[in-house]
């Protein structure tokens, strides 16, 4: 008995060792998978996207990306589990809008998202949509405005919840055409949906995956008010207005844009930079997109980084126009 | 109808029914280890479906999702563990029978209930998709008030002998429910800067601790020499088979949990705890032997675990017909069916009707699959009782901890679970029930988010709840009502109870 316990110890402690030196070994980068971090949680557009990256990434790359979920918190913890990771280039994150531009605004999430990341890589975004049931009375958004006025507070419109992405744009209208809607915050953006989709609030929000959107426009069974992206989306035919055309300043692209944490080796992120303007080239990942209802917007370098910034800034300068005090 | 036939026939391949198979194997070891969910492997395992066709990869996930459910109730059973969040009414009777020496029936009721529970839901998604959604739509914050509402109420039904210690484990389950963010003001509650509870408290950090962990404790303090001894009920090697009768005998409970469970997992936001515990309540309500339940009652194990698996196959309804999943699983499930090419919404079944049927015909081939494997494995699950409880806590101890890092590859959850489970540990020991914990913590969020956008709604009008009509019937009073009086009959039956 006892011989063979100091047998299973030492074994033990020798096979230990021998563990934390494979791996070490600095061989060409990557000579292991990468750790893509989730902090949106699991389900949903955000993670989907990543799989289907992951699917096709391992030919370009030479090694695959593992998804990892780590949601809560609105993004704190997965935000904050890359800020604290090793930055060799093994652990990247898919990062959402909301939670690098606009969250780091209305609360302390742990983390400076224009100094604690390096956003490398946007997949694609998705604008936010405004939209109605079709046998509402409002026609566009004019009409929508015009019956507030005339009836303020009375409108209900949800919201992705309070001091998020949607909320921001419903403060948006109310300021700048000096009405007064009924904010309805919902516990993420679907349960939003399905709350206006089920004629319990008057007005929602959705991208274009968010209960087959898209086709319900196309179909007639949703009316499209108004477009929170820079220009009118062509997935429409451009037929349907933006917000700023109507004189509302508000823009929502529901990024997915790949970051790094900082100090991350610049080789290592053109490594992945390479590989990922690849994969965006292939054939099987554009479908996969393509099914989602979506497509591609390859984005890197400097373009992309003045549009990291200036998205922060924006959403910055919107809370201290609102005269919003940050929590804690 | 010719169509369908057709698709059907094609659709049953033996390289589909495999996949079924694989993946309805993979759920139920997922179920069956606490710590790893359902959600996880169908999240790993969707990049795969992408590359196959729709027929093989959908079906494959589904499976998942089905053993899942079932394969949950094995640790419920066995070390008093859910192995998923869905399983924890299961181990109200589950476990009080493995401890009489029946694991091996028990676990057998819940194959034969988790199967039923969910060929009932299939053949109801199958038929009756569009209008059961178009019902589930009606449910706006005002109704699942009311739904949230007459969970409570049902608390009642598993208080055990001291209602006053039931009713303060409710209160310590509200609070703990209210830990978190608020979604309506945006403001951090009771979260003392712990970042991990942010959110909300992990409901399987949570579910391990209170009782995997504090069964251990409890072990724990026996003396080492009792603990080193094989178990009495060792010589049972398990446990018997179980009786046609007793199946039998549990036939209404079975029915009425699976309507339960395929009426509230249809209407997205309530899960499948929610719809267990009514369902156990409701059942025991109705039983011919209501003093059974908490002791080691089948009918008790039936209706927790028909109710259940019958929301695995409910979810898909307002997944399917308009995009919105019913769960986490769900989603994911969701965005496998766009990857290929079949997009939630009403051209899912008109445009894409041939693939879908082959699908739906795979769902429900599933089912006698998944009994299959499961009266294979059965006997196997059931021995483990029969190992020494020296050896076998402190393996239960390393499934906690390993199962509450899984969880979110967070090791803030392992410390979570550790503090509950010396909670869980106290309020056992003070002969506090925890289910009426459980459930609370459960219904809270929504109860809360619900009341205050229902309110916000009717501006500040409280008689909404009772007034307000969807659909042309006042769903929400209905609701109110029904659990008033489901109270008043318990306040009534109660001292009676208490005469035993």
């Amino acid at each position: 008995m006892y011989k063979s316990k100091v047998f299973i110890y030492l074994s033990t402690l020798v096979l230990a060792v021998l563990f934390t030196l494979v791996g070490s070994a600095d061989a060409k980068y990557p000579n292991k998978p990468i750790k893509v971090i989730l902090a949106t949680g699991a389900g949903g557009s955000h993670d989907m996207h990543c799989r289907a990256v992951a699917s096709v990434i391992h030919e370009h790359l030479g090694q695959p990306f593992l998804c990892t979920v780590r949601g809560g918190g609105g993004g704190k913890i997965g935000m904050t589990a890359l800020k604290r990771s090793k930055p060799d280039g093994y652990t990247i994150a898919l990062g959402s809008g909301s939670h690098f531009a606009i969250a780091p605004h209305a609360r302390n999430m742990g983390f400076d998202p224009k100094t604690d990341f390096i956003p490398f890589f946007q997949v694609n975004y998705a604008p936010f949509l405004l939209v109605v049931r079709s046998e509402k009375p409002w026609k566009n958004l004019q009409d929508l405005l015009d019956d507030a006025k005339k009836r303020p507070g009375k409108i209900s419109i949800s919201s992705n919840g309070a001091w998020g992405s949607s909320h921001l744009g419903i403060l948006q209208m109310m300021r700048a055409k000096n009405v007064k809607f009924k904010h309805v915050p919902f516990r993420g953006g679907g349960k939003a949906w399905q709350a206006m989709w089920g004629g319990h609030v008057d007005a929602g929000w959705a991208n274009v995956t968010t209960g087959g959107t898209l086709s319900r426009v196309k179909r007639g069974q949703l009316r499209l008010l108004a477009t929170a992206s820079e220009e009118r989306m062509k997935e429409f035919g451009k037929k349907y207005p933006t917000f700023r055309e109507l004189g509302v300043d508000y823009i929502y692209k529901s990024w997915r844009v790949f970051m790094a944490p900082k100090g991350t080796p610049n080789d290592r992120i053109e490594v992945l930079k390479t590989a990922l303007h690849k994969a965006s080239k292939s054939k099987t990942l554009k479908k996969l997109i393509k099914r989602f209802g979506e497509s591609l917007a390859p984005l890197s370098g400097p373009a992309l980084r003045k549009a990291y910034d200036s998205e922060i800034d924006f959403y910055g300068n919107l809370f201290k126009k609102m005269g919003y005090k940050k929590k804690k | 109808m010719e169509q369908i036939f057709d698709a059907i026939v094609q659709a049953i391949t033996l390289q589909a029914l495999g996949m079924v198979a694989l993946g309805v194997f993979a759920g139920i070891t997922v179920g069956a280890i606490p710590g790893l969910t359902s959600v996880m492997a169908i999240a790993v395992l969707v990049p795969f479906s992408f590359f196959m066709t729709p027929i093989n990869g959908i079906p494959f996930l589904l499976g998942i999702h089905k053993g899942a459910l079932f394969g949950g109730s094995i640790p419920a059973i066995l070390i008093n563990t859910p192995g998923t969040a869905a399983a924890a009414a299961t181990t109200l009777d589950g476990y009080p029978l493995a401890q009489k020496g029946e694991a091996k029936s028990a676990i057998q009721m819940a194959l034969y209930s988790s199967t039923l529970g969910d060929t009932f839901s299939d053949i109801v998604l199958i038929l009756a998709a569009f209008p059961l959604a178009a019902v589930a739509l009606l449910f706006g914050p005002t109704e699942f008030f009311a739904l949230m509402v007459l969970g409570l109420t049902i608390i009642s039904a598993v208080t055990g002998s001291s209602v006053l210690k039931g009713l303060l484990s409710m209160l310590i389950g509200i609070l703990i429910g209210l830990v978190g963010q608020d979604i309506i003001s945006g403001s951090e509650r009771f979260t003392f800067g712990i970042a991990n509870i942010a959110d909300s408290v992990g409901i399987v950090p949570m579910l391990i601790g209170l009782f995997a962990i504090s069964e251990v404790l409890i072990q724990s303090e026996k003396k080492i020499v009792e603990l080193a001894n094989p178990p009495e009920s060792s010589h049972l090697k398990g446990g018997r088979s179980l009786k046609w009768i007793e199946l039998f005998q549990a036939k209404w409970a079975i029915l009425r949990s699976s309507c339960i469970g395929t009426a509230i997992g249809a209407i997205p936001g309530t899960g499948a705890a929610i719809a267990t515990f009514i369902s156990y309540a409701l059942a025991k309500r109705s039983s011919k032997r209501p003093e059974e339940y908490g002791k080691g009652s089948y009918e008790g194990v039936a209706a927790a675990e028909a109710s259940n698996s019958a929301v695995a196959g409910a979810d898909l309804i307002p997944t399917l017909t308009f995009g919105i999943p019913g769960s986490a699983s769900a989603a994911i499930l969701m965005g496998a069916f766009m990857a290929q090419g079949l997009r939630p919404g009403p051209e899912l079944f008109e445009e894409q009707a041939s693939t879908m049927y082959g699908i739906f015909a795979l769902l429900l081939v599933g089912n006698p699959i998944m009994l299959l494997q499961g009266k294979l494995l059965t006997g196997l699950f059931a021995r483990l009782v029969t190992i020494r409880k020296s050896v076998l806590v402190p393996i239960i101890l390393l499934l906690c901890v390993v199962g509450g890092f899984i969880y979110q590859n967070n090791i803030e959850d392992v410390k979570l679970a550790l503090f509950f489970g010396i909670c869980g540990y106290g309020l056992r020991k003070l002969k506090f029930p925890l289910a009426p914990l459980v459930i609370a913590f459960i219904l809270t969020e929504t109860a809360e988010e619900s009341m205050k956008q229902a309110l916000l709604l009717s501006d500040g009008d409280y008689f909404v709840f009772l007034t307000k009509m969807a659909g042309g019937f006042p769903v929400s009073g209905f609701l109110i009502l029904l659990s008033v009086f489901l109270l008043g009959m318990a306040i009534w039956k109660k001292p009676w109870a208490e005469a035993e």
